[in-house]
């Protein structure tokens, strides 16, 4: 049996600091999951397809099912539950709810944080960049149509409208 | 499994931590390689992180060529100001790579070392005449990326080899180039075949051209015979659709299990010809 190296990592999880020791090999999704009980980020398909693990590094969309623990080292990192403020729900999280752009739930996670990372870089995308953004995420209950109509309620300041 | 894990905080002690091992690997976004891993395909004894050296992430203006750090990812290249202006060719294929969250992570040196032969900024890169610098313990060397692949996986790099940046020539006012790719869809889809032209224009004549071409041989390549072939002709629409058929009677794809070795063939046939219009179009515009 070889000897488990730990590798000290030290980040801000959804706004606080974090201090962690993980093996080397340990994926960023699994030391969410299964060491801090994170469960809100999803495994789909574990090679960088479906987008259901995405969370955000340093604010950018990525997947944590492809990424080393050990890599985010000095770095902010925010999961589905670092969205809410207490019991008040991210303007995208609420627009979701109101479109009716969760079925299954599956995909949601993963789809608010690229839509998160696309709303902080670009407050005001067109219908293309929206697809664009959401492009490494897939849904398979959806269709896609009410996301997209979600965030763009969010970009124009109309999350409470809906249609649901 | 379990490797010992190293990232160095500068180039000096990442040069002085290398390890000569025959099981040490480079980790830069972990795209390709942490895959590897967990399908153990690959069973690496020491794993040195280039995430946080600084210098290897930047892009540099250095005159008639851009520098290009090994650790920049595609989503830095996509979006460069300095790279959309003088190499849009580059920005357009990185930007075709996989989705976002991969081209957040992905970076040009992991394409380029994987070498994988459908690589989608390797085309580009070739026909802006990359040149890829690599340090190691013994010493630094440059070495045209024409030269730099071998076959799948495999790179002319030695043990304790690692790239640090790559050298691109800018696209001047009367030249242009193009990169187009056919996969399955849009987001998510390794190329079937890829392809990318730069050409420099004289009057109406094709000065100069460089033509490359992905997934049609065990690696990215350039084709030589056929680029002569087409140096001095005059432009036009029947100039671009020969090119494509002399692309497509140089090469010999293989089937595989994203496609036929005869559907492949005619791709390029076609994305040559279409890259060709588009590089010529840029050309003419910058005059
Ligand atoms: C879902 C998915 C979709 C993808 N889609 C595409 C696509 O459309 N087009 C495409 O071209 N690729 C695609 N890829 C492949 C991959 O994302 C790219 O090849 C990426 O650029 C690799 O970069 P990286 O930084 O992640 O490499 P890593 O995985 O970190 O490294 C790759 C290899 O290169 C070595 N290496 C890395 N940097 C250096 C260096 N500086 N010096 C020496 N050796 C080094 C590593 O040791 C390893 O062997 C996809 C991958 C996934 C998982
Ligand atoms: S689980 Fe990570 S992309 Fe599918
Ligand atoms: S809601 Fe079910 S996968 Fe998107």
């Amino acid at each position: 049996m070889k000897t488990v190296e730990l590798v000290k990592v030290k980040c801000n999880l959804n706004h606080k600091p974090l201090e962690i020791e993980v093996e080397a090999d340990l994926l960023l999704v699994e030391m969410l999951r299964d060491i801090l009980h994170l469960t809100g980020t999803k495994v789909g398909c574990g090679e960088g397809e479906c987008g259901a693990c995405t969370v955000l590094v340093d604010g950018k969309s990525i997947n944590s099912c492809l990424i080393l623990a050990v890599c985010v080292d000095g770095k902010e990192i925010v999961t589905v539950e670092g969205l809410a403020e207490g019991n008040k729900l991210h303007p995208l999280q609420e627009a979701f709810v109101n479109f009716g752009a969760v079925q299954c739930g599956f995909c949601t996670p993963g789809m608010l944080l690229s839509a998160k990372a696309l709303l902080d870089e670009n407050p005001h995308p067109t219908t293309k960049e929206i697809y664009e953004a959401i492009s490494g995420n897939l849904c398979r209950c959806t269709g896609y149509t009410k996301i997209t109509e979600a965030i763009k309620a969010v970009a124009d300041g109309k999350t409470d409208v809906g249609r649901v | 499994m379990g490797f010992h894990y190293n990232a160095p905080a500068s180039m000096s002690e990442l040069l002085s931590g290398i390890k000569n091992a025959d099981n040490c690997y480079f980790l830069a976004g972990g795209t390709d390689l942490v895959v590897k891993i967990k399908e153990g395909l690959i069973a690496p004894e020491f794993v040195v992180d280039l995430g946080k050296i600084k210098e290897l992430r930047e892009i540099a203006d250095a005159g008639l060529v851009i520098i290009i750090g090994a650790t920049v990812t595609h989503s830095q290249l996509q979006k460069s100001p300095l790279i959309k202006k003088y190499a849009a060719v580059l920005a357009s294929a990185a930007g075709q790579v996989g989705s976002p969250q991969i081209r957040n992570v992905g970076t040009v040196g992991g394409n380029i070392c994987n070498a994988s032969p459908v690589a989608d900024t390797s085309p580009a890169l070739l026909v802006l005449d990359g040149v890829v610098e690599v340090k190691g313990v013994n010493g630094n060397r440059n070495i045209p990326l024409k030269d730099f692949f071998v076959r799948p996986a495999v790179t002319v790099l030695e043990k304790g080899e690692f790239v640090t940046s790559i050298y691109i020539k800018k696209v001047q006012p009367g030249e242009g180039a193009s990169f187009q790719k056919i996969g399955k869809r849009k987001a998510l889809a390794i190329s079937v075949t890829n392809a990318a032209v730069w050409l420099k224009k004289d009057g109406d004549k094709i000065a100069d051209i460089r033509i490359a071409l992905g997934a049609v041989a065990a690696k990215t390549i350039r084709i030589p015979a056929v680029e002569d072939q087409l140096k001095g002709l005059v432009f036009d629409q029947s100039v671009a659709s020969k090119a494509g058929e002399l692309a497509k009677a140089s090469v010999k794809p293989i089937t595989d299990l994203r496609s036929t070795a005869d559907y492949r063939a005619d791709v390029v046939d076609v994305i040559v010809e279409q890259a060709m219009c588009e590089a010529w179009a840029q050309a003419k515009g910058g005059n």
